[in-house]
C-alpha cells in the first residue's frame, strides 16, 4: 500500500503520461496501415527529438522551475555548433570545449543580469538572443563544415542489427537524450540544488528567508540551461557534419511549448523533468503525425494546430490539478 | 524569576522624516509568552524588524542569551536562535511538508544525495511532538492555513530556536484552530522556548500570554504582568483615551417598515451555501455572524457578483436581478470592502488620490481625459471627512498604516454614492483608535440611508454596530437577532445552540 502511495505521488505529471498514452493508442489505431508502431518509426521520432530541441526543453525546465525564462537557447544552440566547427579546425578538443563555453558564458551572463542587475529574464535573454545571432553572422559568413573523427563523434551508431528493421544501428543521440533526462531527474530529486530550485520558483522570498542563496540557484539554473543548449548544438553539428548559421531558429518557443505540455508551470516551482520528457515525446509524435496527413494540410495549418494542442493540453492539466487541490484543501481543513 | 533571554535597551530607529522607535526597551524571560501591544504605527513591526535583522538600528543595545547581538540579515538572526512566523507564511506551497521543514539545511547522505527518508522520519517526529499528525509527503498547499502555520512553527523548533516571534498568527485561523495553536505555544513554553506574541485580539492576549509590553507612538509605555491587567486598562494604556466610545450605540430596531433593498432567496452554492434567505432593508446595518468557513464571505461574494449561485434568486429594490460580475453590482449601487485588503483592495504603488477615485473614473472623465480639478476636490473632501492620515494625496498607499488604507478603501466606495456597502472584516488588523473611527463611519452611513452588510469575526464589534444580526452556520441561516436582543452572549448562544441541535439530528 505504501509503495502504491509513493508511486502515485511520484507521478506528479500523471496527466501528461495519460495524454501521452492516449496519443500513442490513437496514433497506432489510425495509422495502422502506415505501421506507426514500428521500431523504425519510433526511433525516427526519438532521433528527431534528440536533434531538434528535445535537449533544449530539458535545459529550459531548470529555468522555468525557477520562475524565469531563457529565450536565448536557440541562438546558443546555433552558435555553439559554429564555434565548435571553427575552433575545431585547430584542435578538435578545443572545438568541443569552446562550444560548451558558449553555453556557459551565455548562462552566466543572463543569470548575472537577472539576479544582480534585476533585469527581467525575458528582456535579458531576449537581448542575449539578438546578440548571439549577431555574433554568429560576424564570425561565420556561411555554414561551417565539420570534419575529423573526434568532431563527428555524434555520427556514431550503436547496436547494429540488434533491433529488427534497424540494420545500421541506432544513432548515439537517442541514448544521450535518455541519459540527459535521467541525469536531470536525478539532479532535481536527489541533490540540494534540485530541491532548492523548486523552493526558489515556488516562493522566492520564502526561500531567501530560509537561508537559500537565491541568486546562486538562479545563476546555476541559467548555466545548466545554457550548457545543455550548447551540448545539443554540438551534437547536431557533429552528427550532421556541418553547422548552419540559422540552426535553432525559433527553437526557444518549441522548448517552452514542450515544457508546458509536460506540465511544467511557467509560474515556477511546479513540474518535473519526467513531465518534460513526455512533453518532448508528445510534441514530436504530433509532429510526425502531420507527415502522414494529406499534403493539403500545409505547414501553416500544422503550426496552427500545434498551437491549439499546446493550449488544450495546458488547459486540461490545470483543470485537473485545480480540482484535485480543491478537494484536498477541504479535506485538510478538518485537521 | 526565571532568567532573561532577550533584553533590549534604549533602542532608536528613525527613517527619513519619521522617528519610529524612541528609547524602546523590551525584556523577555526564558520560557514565557510575551505580548507586544500597541496601536498600528506604535512601532511593533519596526521593533521586530530591527530584532530580526531586516532593519538596522540607529543606537541602543540588544542582548540575547547573554551576548550582545546585531543581526544584519534575517538569516543571521535565525542562526542566533530568533525565528519569526510572519502573517504571510513564508513557506513554499508546492513542496511537501517535510521539504519545507528542511529547506536550506537538507541532510545529505552518501555522494551528496539528499536523504529524504531521514527528512521524512525527522519531520514526523517533530510534528508528533507538537501533536500534529499529517501525511508529511503531501505538498504543503494541500493543508489548511492552520496546519501550514504549525509546519512553520515546527520548522523554527527544529532549528533550535530560543525565541519565536509570531506576528498576528491568529488572523486567519478560526476558533478551533486558534486553540490548536495555543496548545502548541504552551508546548513551546514547556520546552523553555520564549514567544513574542503580537495580536489585536485582546481575548487571546489574556488567554495565552504571561507578560506584556506596551508601545505607543514609538515609545515604551511599560511592561506588566498579565495578572495585574484587565482589558479596559490595557486598551486605555494603548490608546490613551476612554473606552466608552466603543459601546453599543443601537437600541430599538427601527427598520421594521423600511423598504427592503436587497434580498437573497434560497441561495445554493457549491459546498458552501445551502439555502440562504436574507433581506437587507434601507439604512440598516446587518451583521453576519458565524465561524470562519460558515459561508459568510460567500454570501457577500454572491451578492456582489464575484461568485455565481448554483440556485436561488436575488432581488434588488424588489425586482429580480441577475448579477453576473462585480461591475453589475457596482452599477446597481453596491460597494464591497473585501476581507483581504492587500490582495483584493489597495493598489499598492498608486497614490491615495488614485486609489480613492479609481472606481469613480468612468464618471470623472470627459472624452477620455480625467477632470483633474473635480478629482482633487473629491479626494480632499474625503481625506478630511474620514480623517485619513497621509502627508499628501500623492503618497503611495502602501506607505500608510492599515487603518488608513482601510479608510481610503471606504472612501473609494463612498464617493460612488452606494446604496449598499458590504464590509468584510472591516477592522481586521486595525488598531483600536482607527477602529472607533471606522465604526463611527458605519453609523454615519446608516444615518444617511445607506445599508451596510457587515461581516466580522469579532462578536463585540457586531454587537456594537448592528441593528440586526443573522447567524450563519454551515451555509444555513440558523438564527436572527434584532434590536435589544443583541448582545455578545445571545450571539454566542445562537451560534453554539444550533451547533448542538445539529449534532443530535445526526445521531
Amino acid at each position: 500500500m505504501k509503495l502504491l502511495k509513493q508511486a502515485y505521488h511520484s507521478l506528479y505529471s500523471r496527466s501528461t503520461i495519460l495524454a501521452f498514452l492516449l496519443l500513442v493508442i490513437f496514433a497506432s489505431f489510425i495509422f495502422q496501415d502506415k505501421n506507426f508502431l514500428t521500431a523504425n518509426n519510433i526511433f525516427n521520432i526519438l532521433l528527431k527529438a534528440a536533434k531538434n530541441g528535445g535537449f533544449l526543453a530539458l535545459g529550459m525546465t531548470f529555468v522555468i522551475l525557477c520562475a524565469e525564462i531563457d529565450l536565448s537557447v536557440g541562438a546558443v544552440f546555433a552558435l555553439s555548433g559554429v564555434v565548435m566547427g571553427l575552433a575545431g579546425a585547430y584542435n578538435p578538443w578545443l572545438g568541443i570545449v569552446s562550444g560548451l563555453v558558449v553555453g556557459l558564458i551565455s548562462g552566466l551572463m543572463i543569470g548575472f543580469m537577472v539576479t544582480k542587475m534585476r533585469i527581467s529574464s525575458w528582456i535579458a535573454s531576449l537581448a542575449m538572443l539578438f546578440a548571439l545571432r549577431g555574433v554568429i553572422q560576424i564570425i561565420a559568413k556561411k555554414s561551417v563544415v565539420i570534419e575529423g573523427d573526434i568532431l563527428t563523434f555524434a555520427k556514431a551508431k550503436i547496436l547494429p542489427e540488434v533491433i529488427p528493421g534497424m540494420t545500421s544501428g541506432i544513432s548515439i543521440l537517442i541514448p544521450l537524450l535518455f541519459i540527459m533526462t535521467f541525469l536531470c531527474m536525478y539532479v532535481s530529486h536527489h541533490t540540494r540544488f534540485g530541491m532548492q530550485i523548486y523552493a526558489v520558483g515556488g516562493n522566492c522570498e520564502a526561500a531567501r528567508m530560509m537561508g537559500i542563496n537565491v541568486d546562486r540557484i538562479k545563476i546555476s539554473a541559467f548555466v545548466c540551461c545554457g550548457l545543455i543548449a550548447a551540448l545539443s548544438g554540438i551534437l547536431l553539428a557533429s552528427s550532421s557534419g556541418s553547422a548552419t548559421l540559422s540552426a535553432g531558429n525559433t527553437y526557444e518557443t518549441y522548448a517552452i511549448a514542450m515544457c508546458a505540455i509536460g506540465g511544467v508551470k511557467l509560474t515556477g516551482g511546479e513540474g518535473k523533468f519526467s513531465g518534460t520528457f513526455f512533453g518532448i515525446l508528445i510534441y514530436f509524435i504530433i509532429n510526425t503525425i502531420f507527415t502522414y496527413l494529406p499534403t493539403s494540410i500545409s505547414v501553416h495549418w500544422q503550426s496552427i494546430i500545434m498551437g491549439a494542442l499546446v493550449l488544450i493540453s495546458v488547459a486540461v492539466q490545470s483543470e485537473i490539478f485545480g480540482r484535485i487541490q480543491f478537494h484536498r484543501k477541504k479535506a485538510g481543513k478538518t485537521i | 524569576m526565571s532568567e532573561i533571554l532577550l533584553e533590549i535597551e534604549g533602542l532608536e530607529k528613525s527613517f527619513p522624516g519619521v522617528h519610529a522607535l524612541k528609547r524602546v526597551r523590551l525584556q523577555v524571560r526564558k520560557g514565557e509568552v510575551h505580548a507586544l501591544m500597541g496601536e498600528n504605527g506604535a512601532g511593533k513591526s519596526t521593533l521586530i524588524k530591527v530584532l530580526t535583522g531586516i532593519y538596522q538600528k540607529n543606537s541602543g543595545t540588544i542582548r540575547f542569551d547573554g551576548e550582545e547581538i546585531n543581526a544584519r540579515t534575517p538569516i543571521e538572526a535565525n542562526e542566533k536562535g530568533i525565528s519569526t512566523i510572519y502573517q504571510e507564511l513564508n513557506l513554499i506551497p508546492f513542496q511537501t511538508v517535510y521539504e519545507n521543514l528542511f529547506l536550506g539545511r537538507e541532510p545529505l547522505s552518501r555522494c551528496r544525495r539528499i536523504d529524504r527518508q531521514k527528512m521524512i522520519s525527522e519531520t514526523q517526529r517533530i510534528l508528533n511532538d507538537l501533536g500534529v499528525s499529517i501525511d508529511v509527503t503531501r505538498p504543503l498547499g494541500h493543508y489548511s492555513t492552520a496546519i501550514q502555520q504549525m509546519v512553520a512553527i515546527a520548522r523554527t523548533v527544529s532549528i533550535n530556536a530560543k525565541l519565536v516571534i509570531m506576528d498576528e498568527p491568529t488572523s486567519s485561523l478560526d476558533a478551533k484552530e486558534v486553540q490548536i495553536l495555543f496548545r502548541i505555544i504552551r508546548q513551546l513554553k514547556k520546552q523553555g522556548i520564549s514567544v513574542i506574541f503580537i495580536s489585536h485580539k485582546l481575548d487571546e492576549i489574556f488567554e495565552i500570554c504571561d507578560r506584556l509590553t506596551i508601545l505607543k507612538d514609538g515609545e515604551y509605555v511599560g511592561d506588566y504582568d498579565i495578572r495585574e491587567m484587565n482589558q479596559l486598562r490595557l486598551v486605555s494604556l494603548m490608546v490613551g483615551r476612554d473606552m466608552a466610545k466603543l459601546e453599543r450605540s443601537k437600541q430599538e430596531y427601527r427598520f421594521s417598515n423600511a423598504k427592503p433593498i436587497a434580498e437573497l432567496k434560497n441561495i445554493h452554492q457549491g459546498m458552501r451555501l445551502h439555502g440562504i434567505d436574507l433581506e437587507i432593508r434601507q439604512g440598516e446595518v446587518v451583521g453576519l455572524a458565524g465561524l470562519l468557513g460558515s459561508g459568510r464571505t460567500e454570501i457577500a461574494q454572491i451578492l456582489f457578483g464575484s461568485t455565481m449561485p448554483d440556485d436561488g434568486e436575488i432581488f434588488w429594490w424588489g425586482e429580480k436581478v441577475h448579477i453576473h460580475s462585480p461591475s453589475d453590482a457596482i452599477r446597481k449601487g453596491m460597494g464591497f470592502c473585501t476581507e483581504d485588503r492587500k490582495t483584493e483592495g489597495i493598489i499598492p504603488h498608486l497614490s491615495v488620490r488614485e486609489n480613492i477615485t479609481i472606481a469613480l473614473l468612468p464618471k470623472l472623465q470627459s472624452f477620455g481625459f480625467i477632470k483633474t480639478k473635480e478629482q482633487n476636490d473629491i479626494v480632499q473632501s474625503y481625506i478630511k471627512r474620514l480623517k485619513i492620515k497621509t502627508p499628501s494625496p500623492e503618497q503611495a498607499i502602501c506607505n500608510l498604516s492599515g487603518g488608513n488604507q482601510q479608510k481610503v478603501l471606504l472612501a473609494r466606495w463612498m464617493c460612488m454614492n452606494p446604496k449598499l456597502m458590504i464590509l468584510d472584516e472591516p477592522t481586521r488588523g486595525i488598531d483600536v483608535g482607527a477602529k472607533a473611527e471606522i465604526e463611527n463611519l458605519i453609523r454615519e452611513l446608516s444615518k444617511s440611508g445607506i445599508s451596510v452588510l457587515m461581516i466580522s469575526s469579532e462578536i463585540a464589534e457586531l454587537e456594537r454596530n448592528c441593528d440586526r444580526i443573522i447567524v450563519i452556520r454551515d451555509g444555513k441561516v440558523t438564527g436572527e437577532l434584532t434590536g435589544v436582543e443583541i448582545s455578545q452572549d445571545t450571539i454566542m448562544e445562537t451560534i453554539a445552540k444550533n451547533g448542538r441541535e445539529e449534532v443530535t439530528e445526526h445521531d
